[in-house]
C-alpha cells in the first residue's frame, strides 16, 4: 500500500474548485479508477479526502477535425512520432476534511492516495457504534478497506432498510443479500431474527450447510470483513403442506435427501392454511380495495355462517 | 537548403501549402565543396516527414507547414512574452 503523490489540483477560470468538488491532473504512469479515494493537502495543515467520479483525457487539440487531420487526413495506419500534449483529469467529490475546512481546494495542491485508515475515517466508518460488516473495497493503490453498515440504519430503529441494485439473472444481488444476512447473523444474533421467503428453488434451502466449494481466497475475503465463512445456525424451514407422503407432506421439490435430513433433525415443519382461521382473516386481503357498494363487506359478513371443514367444501 | 513537401498536395488549398524549407550548415570542407551527403539529407527529411503528425490544425494558421514540436516550443515561449501594451509602454 502506497501513499505517494499522483497529481495536483487544477482550478481554472471555467472549471474552478468548489467546496464539494475538485479536479486534479494525474501523473502519467498513475492508474486511477472511478470510486478510488484520494487525499489532497489543504489549508491549516489539513487534508481533504475525495472520491473519484469521472476521468477525462484532455489534449491541446482544437477539435475532432484537428485530430482527423493529424492522422494524415483519416489514415488509420498513421503513427505520429510525437504524442499530442495531453493529460488525464480526474473529477472528484469531496468527502471529508481532517480539520473541517470547507474552503475550496487551492490550485496546485498535491494529491496522493488515501490509506485504508484515512478512507475509513473519511467515509465515517470509525464513528459507527454498532457496525455490521458489509464487504470490503480495494482501491487502485492496493488499499483494502472494510466497509460497515450502521446497525441502527440497517436493522433499526432509524431506518431498517437496504436497497441492493444490480444486473438481473446473475444471482449477485441474492448472494450479497445472503452474505449480509450472515453478517447480521454473526454480529447481531440477539437483536435480529431473519425470515426469508424462498423464491429461489433449492438454493436457499441449504443455508444451514457449509459450502464445500469455498476456496482459500473466499475464506480470506470473509476474514477481511471480520467474519467467519460459516453457514447459518438455528435455522428452521417451513414448507407448505401437500398430500404427498413421499415428500414429507410438502409441496417442495427440494431433493429428497435434503428433506430427509431437515425433517429427521427436527429443523423442518409444514404449514397449512386452516379454513376457519382464514375465513376470519380473508377480509384483510381486500382491505385496500374500494368497495363502494359494500359487496365484499356483505360477503365477509356471510363467511362465518358458511360451514366448511376443508377448502374443497368451502369453494 | 532544400524544400520538402510534408502534406498531400491534393488536400492543400494552395500549391506551396504543406512545403517546408530545411537548412543545414555545411561544416566539413568536403561538404562545403561538393554539398551535403544525399543519405544525410534523406535521413533528416525522413525525420521531418515523420513529424507531420500531429498537427496544430485549427490552432495555428501555418499548420500545414508547421511541425508540432516547434509549435509547442513557440507556444511555450510566447506565454513568457510581455504583452504588446507593456512593450509599447517601454518607449
Amino acid at each position: 500500500m502506497s501513499t505517494e503523490a499522483i497529481g495536483k489540483v487544477t482550478a481554472t477560470e471555467s472549471k474552478p474548485t468548489t467546496c464539494s468538488s475538485v479536479r486534479f491532473w494525474i501523473q502519467r504512469d498513475a492508474m486511477v479508477r472511478p470510486f478510488d479515494i484520494v487525499k489532497a493537502e489543504h489549508l491549516q495543515g489539513s487534508h481533504s479526502y475525495a472520491i473519484v467520479q469521472d476521468l477525462q483525457y484532455v489534449t491541446d487539440s482544437a477539435g475532432h477535425l484537428a485530430n482527423y487531420v493529424s492522422s494524415d487526413f483519416g489514415d488509420i495506419s498513421a503513427r505520429p512520432l510525437n504524442e499530442r500534449l495531453g493529460t488525464t483529469i480526474a473529477e472528484t467529490e469531496i468527502l471529508y476534511n481532517t480539520r473541517e475546512v470547507e474552503m475550496p481546494l487551492r490550485d496546485g495542491a498535491i494529491v496522493e492516495w488515501a490509506d485504508a485508515d484515512g478512507i475509513r475515517v473519511a467515509l465515517g466508518l470509525e464513528k459507527i457504534e454498532k457496525p455490521i460488516p458489509a464487504g470490503w473495497i480495494e482501491t487502485s493503490n492496493g488499499a483494502q478497506v472494510r466497509i460497515d453498515f450502521d446497525s441502527r440504519y440497517l436493522l433499526g430503529p432509524e431506518g431498517a432498510h437496504l436497497n441492493i441494485a444490480g444486473i438481473s439473472g446473475l444471482a449477485t444481488k441474492t448472494s450479497y443479500a445472503m452474505f449480509l444476512l450472515n453478517s447480521v447473523h454473526q454480529r447481531a444474533r440477539n437483536d435480529a431474527a431473519i425470515i426469508i421467503f424462498n423464491v429461489k428453488g433449492s438454493d436457499l434451502l441449504a443455508i444451514d450447510q457449509p459450502d464445500p466449494q469455498l476456496d482459500e481466497s473466499i475464506h480470506a475475503d470473509w476474514q477481511r470483513c471480520g467474519l467467519d465463512p460459516t453457514p447459518f445456525s438455528n435455522v428452521v424451514f417451513l414448507y407448505p403442506y401437500a398430500k404427498r407422503p413421499k415428500d414429507h407432506y410438502t409441496l417442495s421439490h427440494n431433493q429428497a435427501d435434503v428433506l430427509d435430513r431437515q425433517y429427521s433433525s427436527g429443523r423442518a415443519w409444514n404449514y397449512y392454511y386452516d379454513v376457519d382461521l382464514c375465513k376470519r382473516k380473508l377480509p384483510l386481503l381486500f382491505s385496500d380495495i374500494d368497495d363502494p357498494m359494500s359487496t365484499m363487506e356483505s360477503i365477509f359478513h356471510e363467511l362465518p355462517d358458511i360451514e366448511a371443514d376443508s377448502w374443497d367444501s368451502f369453494r | 537548403m532544400w524544400y520538402l513537401r510534408i502534406r498531400q498536395p491534393e488536400l492543400m488549398s494552395m500549391p506551396l501549402e504543406g512545403v517546408v524549407k530545411l537548412e543545414c550548415y555545411a561544416v566539413d570542407p568536403s561538404e562545403k565543396e561538393i554539398g551535403l551527403d544525399a543519405d544525410r539529407i534523406d535521413n533528416i527529411s525522413r525525420f521531418i516527414l515523420q513529424e507531420r503528425n500531429v498537427t496544430p490544425y485549427q490552432s495555428d494558421g501555418r499548420w500545414a507547414s508547421h511541425i508540432y514540436p516547434i509549435y509547442m516550443a513557440e507556444t511555450y515561449l510566447k506565454r513568457s512574452f510581455r504583452s504588446d501594451t507593456h512593450f509599447k509602454k517601454l518607449f
